[in-house]
């Protein structure tokens, strides 16, 4: 109900949201991937054009996309000074003491820092556009392959899908009580940090004992309604990966291939 | 003084596209001394108005006042809001952390700059009103206790700060019918002692015994304000809102469909009791 749920799945009809979600994942990691790549102003260019055409996709405000870059524009300002500061570098412009300003420095920082806020935007699309059920249930495709290992990767993954499940009651429940030992004049609104350090016990105890006591009455039902292993579970949705869902794969194979090569 | 709400608005996520309007431009007052129920469908904003006068909440409009002043002013003094307004939440039960109830009891005192002898003696007041014995529950551990026990240690906890105002969100929810009674009792006892009191409760009797003036939400918006009786009569109107009324007042007006003419102002036990005594006394039934 406040802010913290606000960087989650917004539902949509868009080409994006209708994506496959192993195809979403798996054609993120190549994003990523080509994002790594990137590395002169072309590359870069690219990159950001495949970018604008994805939240265009999605159908998103742009303001929703990027919000947490925003958020964290202190994280970013924080990794290019020191970048530009600590750089190692033979041609140092300014230097004194242990800090060296070089061009080379500057360009690493801005590289650093441009990667990241691509990454994130990226990351951010993916998460906005996908139900985490079922990016969960993509995470475990990529993940299958593990099972050749006897790695057990349904439960695994059932494991990660219910803790994903929960969030959003957690975070409820979390504001709940957070609220009520407000009410009880907890000062939790105190700007004084050591009050505000005490001020977490009251938040804390409760929280984890209604987590917990959540996970023995889920493991319950789970048991009562016939649940023995993951392994043997069929899905309700099973579909197969689409012609769209292939495309938008080659689609961001393609930008990868391309970084390699500008 | 009273609590005073004027054209209060609040939306949820305001700007994205989960954004809901929870509460649409409600103006009403609460005197001081009365005990007011607070009925609704989930989601209609019932909750949120109660956190609102709590200052748990910020409205994006409208005012609220309490004893005269603006609970939302930035030099209002937020610690006194929380000396005066007491808020019991649902399932309160959830709150208690302590080591000792004694402590978890005394926790909304801990600022209040009171003796530790005061503040003995009202932790003491707190868990006898609820029906504990001091002595032996002061010493253990609040999370040993069975539900029901917990929520009552929890609202001991928000009574031994003695507010002037007691707001609680669904408090018999899932209770016993003895422990509802004993609950009920109490907050009127507490109310004929001068404490204002607001109760959200789905549950029709319970209102109808305890509450003298009753609020109706619907989607946000307050849709029905009067006495108990008042709000009772339409008893179709209420249904179509997806609310019943108390037991006593669809008996009543079965009766009535049934031809035995009774007052139609009937909303509790004892009132019914009373009209259908009188009649039998009187010889009109056969």
């Amino acid at each position: 109900m406040n802010m913290a749920v606000s960087t989650q799945y917004i539902p949509a009809d868009s080409i994006l949201h209708r994506l496959d979600a192993r195809a979403k994942f798996f054609g993120f990691l190549v994003l990523v991937a080509a994002v790594i790549l990137s590395d002169t102003l072309w590359g870069y260019a690219l990159t950001f054009a495949a970018l604008a055409l994805l939240i265009r996709l999605s159908g998103l405000p742009v303001a929703a996309a990027v919000q947490t870059v925003r958020r964290m524009s202190v994280f970013f300002v924080v990794i290019f000074i020191m970048n530009v500061l600590f750089f190692d570098s033979e041609g140092a412009i300014w230097s004194w003491w242990i800090f060296s300003v070089s061009l080379d420095g500057i360009q690493t920082g801005a590289n650093v820092v441009l990667r990241l806020m691509l990454i994130l935007v990226l990351s951010n699309l993916l998460i906005l556009t996908t139900p985490p059920m079922e990016l969960m249930s993509g995470i475990e495709a990529l993940l299958s392959p593990l099972r050749v290992l006897h790695l057990p990767v349904e439960t695994g993954a059932m494991i990660l899908s219910v803790a994903v499940q929960f969030i959003p009651t957690l975070i409820e429940e979390t504001d709940t009580i957070k609220k009520a030992q407000i009410a009880r004049g907890a000062r939790l609104e105190s700007r004084k940090l050591r009050e505000r350090a005490t001020a977490m016990l009251p938040l804390l105890v409760p929280v984890f004992l209604s987590a917990f006591k959540r996970a023995d009455e889920l493991s319950a039902a789970m048991e009562a309604r016939g649940y023995r292993d993951a392994k043997n579970r069929t899905r309700k949705k099973n579909l197969p990966m689409r012609s769209a869902d292939w495309l938008a794969l080659a689609s961001c194979a393609a930008v990868c291939a391309a970084e390699i090569f500008i | 003084m009273p609590i005073t709400v004027r054209n209060v608005s609040l939306t949820y996520n305001a700007g994205t596209p989960l954004e809901t309007a929870a509460v649409k431009n409600v103006s009403f007052e609460i005197a001081d001394g009365s005990f007011v129920g607070v009925m609704g469908h989930t989601g209609c904003g019932k909750s949120t108005m109660l956190q609102l006068i709590d200052g748990l909440l910020k409205p994006d409009s409208g005012e609220i006042l309490i004893d005269g002043e603006d609970i939302n002013a930035r030099a209002y003094d937020r610690a006194m809001l929380r000396r005066k307004v007491g808020m019991v939440f649902q399932y309160p039960e959830v709150q208690l952390f302590e080591t000792t109830v004694e402590k978890d009891v005394s926790f909304g005192l801990k600022h209040s700059g009171l003796s530790a002898q005061e503040v003995g003696e009202r932790v003491r007041r707190a868990l006898e009103m609820l029906g504990f014995d001091y002595e032996k529950v002061r010493g253990k551990s609040p999370l040993g206790f069975s539900g029901g026990e917990k929520r009552r240690i929890a609202i001991a906890g928000v009574l031994a700060v003695m507010p002037d105002y007691l707001l609680l969100d669904e408090p018999i929810a899932g209770l016993d019918p003895l422990s509802r009674a004993d609950f009920l009792n109490l907050l009127k006892k507490l109310n004929s002692e001068g404490m204002t009191i607001v109760m959200i409760s789905h549950n029709a009797n319970g209102i109808a015994e305890s509450a003298e003036r009753l609020l109706v939400f619907e989607d946000g918006c307050l849709v029905e304000d009067g006495s108990v009786a008042e709000v009772f009569r339409d008893t179709e109107g209420l249904r179509r809102r997806g609310l019943g009324v108390s037991a006593s007042r669809e008996l009543a007006e079965l009766l009535n469909k049934g031809g035995i003419e009774l007052p139609q102002d009937i909303c509790t036990y004892d009132k019914l009791r009373d009209a259908l005594l009188q009649r039998l006394k009187g010889g009109g039934a056969t």
